[in-house]
């Protein structure tokens, strides 16, 4: 199990399929749910090793919104961006309280780029947190 | 705003006609009036005054015929036998006036209104006139009628005929004057009612005119200004595609021809908001799967040494080419279908295995569902190939999206005499029979929650075409409260 992880919460299997093909070569694991209520288990057990959470708009049995302010609630820390194939993602992203997204279809860089930035993001925060000697 | 109108525009047109109406009908009565009135006045003139004044000067000829003659008869001997005529001609002449021209003993109704038109005029003194005038005359003619008795006794009495002819000739005057009396009372009668009848009309033809500008003012207020909102309430649905309910209470045509249009507004705006919809579900319908292949064909192609992943990626690029494919042609022909020209080409077609293999494609796509198939053997039927599997393909593929999670769709193919009946039957209690009839109409959508997460189908509006083109028919049933049932019947 390595220290970095993201989590993508997605009902279609290619895309989680997708995800992980391209994000495991960099040295993270790919955390899967099909569901919300799967995604939000997965991130509490996974909470100090998940960066980026990917979170599909239409999901089967939970809300967005909700399953996006759960998210929130629980990894304050993490980037955590909605996917959506709507026409107008920044709207459906401010929708369910997030700032970022990624409109689908995407290039591999964009996720690629998520991935490390996330990743930086974990190593400043960690570094403000250790006390100067 | 709120505008109330309990009486209806056509009642009040109907009263302004009737206003308009009543006012040339009352304006015909009183020129009808004034011109019988008029007509008869002139009439009795004619007859009872102008007819006798003719008699009278004939008359009058007549009595100075005799006077003159009776003056020259010391000198001149008369012709008794011409004397006697001129007297009898006079007398007939009294005769006449006394039965038919005599106002005073006329009972005739206009010789009554010509009575009360002397006493209104003051003149009624003039019956009396003329009464006296007659007798004056029959007077002098009984004495001439004595005096011309022989021969002798008119030569002795020579002296007094001229003096009976003068009291005749006297009192065939005072006939006359009474006549042209007569006459100035019976026009100045005219000219009075001719007054009365031009201020009648005069005066109902302004009621009139007020009437029907007071009542064609408050139809115009009751009516204009409303119209005018109509008009821009569509001017600006027009424009700007936005609807605003038009408030109108009252009961009248104006607010039903408003109920119309808001109602006619409100379903365009609906059309318009489920087209919307059904444009961003196909936009999402067509991403998803867009997402997959770019992405997998990208991986594929930035690591060409990995056999696995551009196996998974051609595997996934023709699955989800083959779902867009079939969207796609379903967009294309719902807009053919719509413009009237759907493309028909009939052939023979082995509608078993058409299905068995539209089902396995169904599969692949949604591979939660389980269609449990039962097909009779010699199902061929002529019909368009393309059109009937994308028709099977909907009628599958809206079956997935509506049945319960878990459940077999049931698909029964069998012949029903000379046709084909195709039944897809599965258990959705949650849609109401209203809700699948719904799914007929044009660009209707349905989106579901399915075991694999949120997918969309588009109705069945095209699927309904296609049987409709190939003679068959496509109902949806409701036979249990649980069970739907999606019949496709099309002829062999």
């Amino acid at each position: 199990m390595r220290d970095n992880a993201i989590l993508i919460i997605d009902d279609d299997a290619d895309m989680r399929d997708l995800v992980r093909l391209v994000v495991e070569p960099s040295d993270v694991d790919v955390v899967e749910a099909a569901t919300c209520v799967d995604g939000i288990a997965a991130l509490r057990a996974n909470l100090d090793r998940i960066r980026l959470v990917l979170l599909d708009y239409f999901m089967p049995g939970m809300d967005a919104a909700c399953c996006a302010r759960q998210l929130c609630s629980l990894a304050s820390s993490s980037i955590i961006v909605l996917c959506t194939a709507a026409a107008d993602p920044a709207d459906r992203a401010a929708e369910v309280g997030l700032s970022r997204w990624l409109a689908k279809p995407f290039e591999l860089n964009a996720l690629e780029n998520l991935v490390r930035e996330a990743a930086r993001q974990h190593r400043e925060s960690r570094r403000g947190a250790v006390p100067q000697s | 705003m709120r505008r109330r109108s309990a009486v209806s525009v056509g009642r009040r047109l109907a009263a302004l006609v009737a206003v308009q109406a009543a006012t040339a009908a009352v304006l015909l009565g009183v020129a009808s009036v004034a011109y019988s009135r008029i007509a008869s006045d002139l009439g009795f003139m004619h007859r009872f005054v102008l007819a006798p004044i003719e008699g009278i000067s004939e008359a009058m000829e007549h009595a100075a015929r005799l006077k003159l003659t009776a003056e020259a008869a010391p000198g001149h001997p008369f012709d008794l036998a011409l004397m006697q005529q001129w007297k009898r001609n006079v007398g007939l002449f009294l005769e006449q006036y006394r039965t038919e021209w005599a106002v005073a003993e006329n009972a005739s109704t206009d010789a009554l209104h010509f009575r009360a038109d002397l006493e209104r005029a003051n003149q009624g003194q003039l019956v009396g006139d003329e009464r006296a005038a007659m007798n004056d005359v029959g007077t002098s003619l009984e004495r001439i009628d004595a005096k011309l008795a022989s021969p002798g006794a008119a030569d002795r009495a020579a002296a007094t005929l001229v003096a009976d002819a003068r009291d005749l000739r006297t009192a065939l005057r005072k006939l006359l004057r009474v006549n042209v009396a007569f006459i100035d009372v019976e026009n100045a009668a005219i000219e009075r009612r001719s007054r009365q009848s031009f201020w009648w009309m005069f005066s109902v033809g302004l009621l009139g005119l007020f009437g029907s500008f007071a009542l064609g003012l408050h139809v115009h207020r009751a009516i204009a200004p409303r119209i005018r909102r109509l008009v821009r309430e569509v001017q600006r649905f027009k424009e700007l595609g936005v609807h605003q309910r038009v408030l109108e209470e009252g009961r009248d045509e104006i607010a039903i021809l408003a109920n119309a249009l808001d109602a006619g507004f409100a379903a365009i705006a609906a059309q318009d908001r489920e087209r919307e919809r059904f444009l961003a579900i196909v936009a999402h319908e067509l991403k998803t799967p867009m997402t997959s292949i770019l992405g997998f064909t990208e991986l594929a192609l930035s690591r060409p040494e990995s056999a696995a992943v551009r196996a998974r990626a051609l595997d996934l690029v023709r699955s989800h080419a083959s779902r867009l494919g079939r969207l796609v042609d379903d967009l294309l022909l719902a807009a053919s279908t719509r413009s009237g020209a759907l493309p028909f080409r009939p052939q023979s077609v082995d509608a078993g295995a058409l299905i068995q293999k539209v089902a396995n494609e169904v599969t692949m796509s949604i591979p939660t569902r389980c269609f449990d198939l039962d097909i009779a053997r010699g199902t061929h039927l002529l019909a368009d190939e393309h059109l009937l599997t994308q028709a099977i393909w909907t009628l599958l593929t809206y079956s997935a999206a509506v049945a319960e999670s878990g459940h077999v769709i049931h698909v029964r193919l069998e012949p029903a005499g000379a046709r084909l009946r195709l039944e897809v039957e599965f258990d959705a209690p949650s849609v109401a029979a209203e809700e699948m009839e719904r799914a007929f109409a044009p660009f209707a959508s349905v989106q579901y929650e399915g075991g694999s997460g949120i997918r969309s189908a588009v109705g069945l509006f095209l699927c309904r075409e296609i049987a409709r083109v190939h003679g068959g028919s496509l109902l949806a049933l409701s036979p249990t409260p649980i069970k739907r049932m999606l019949v496709l019947d099309l002829p062999a």
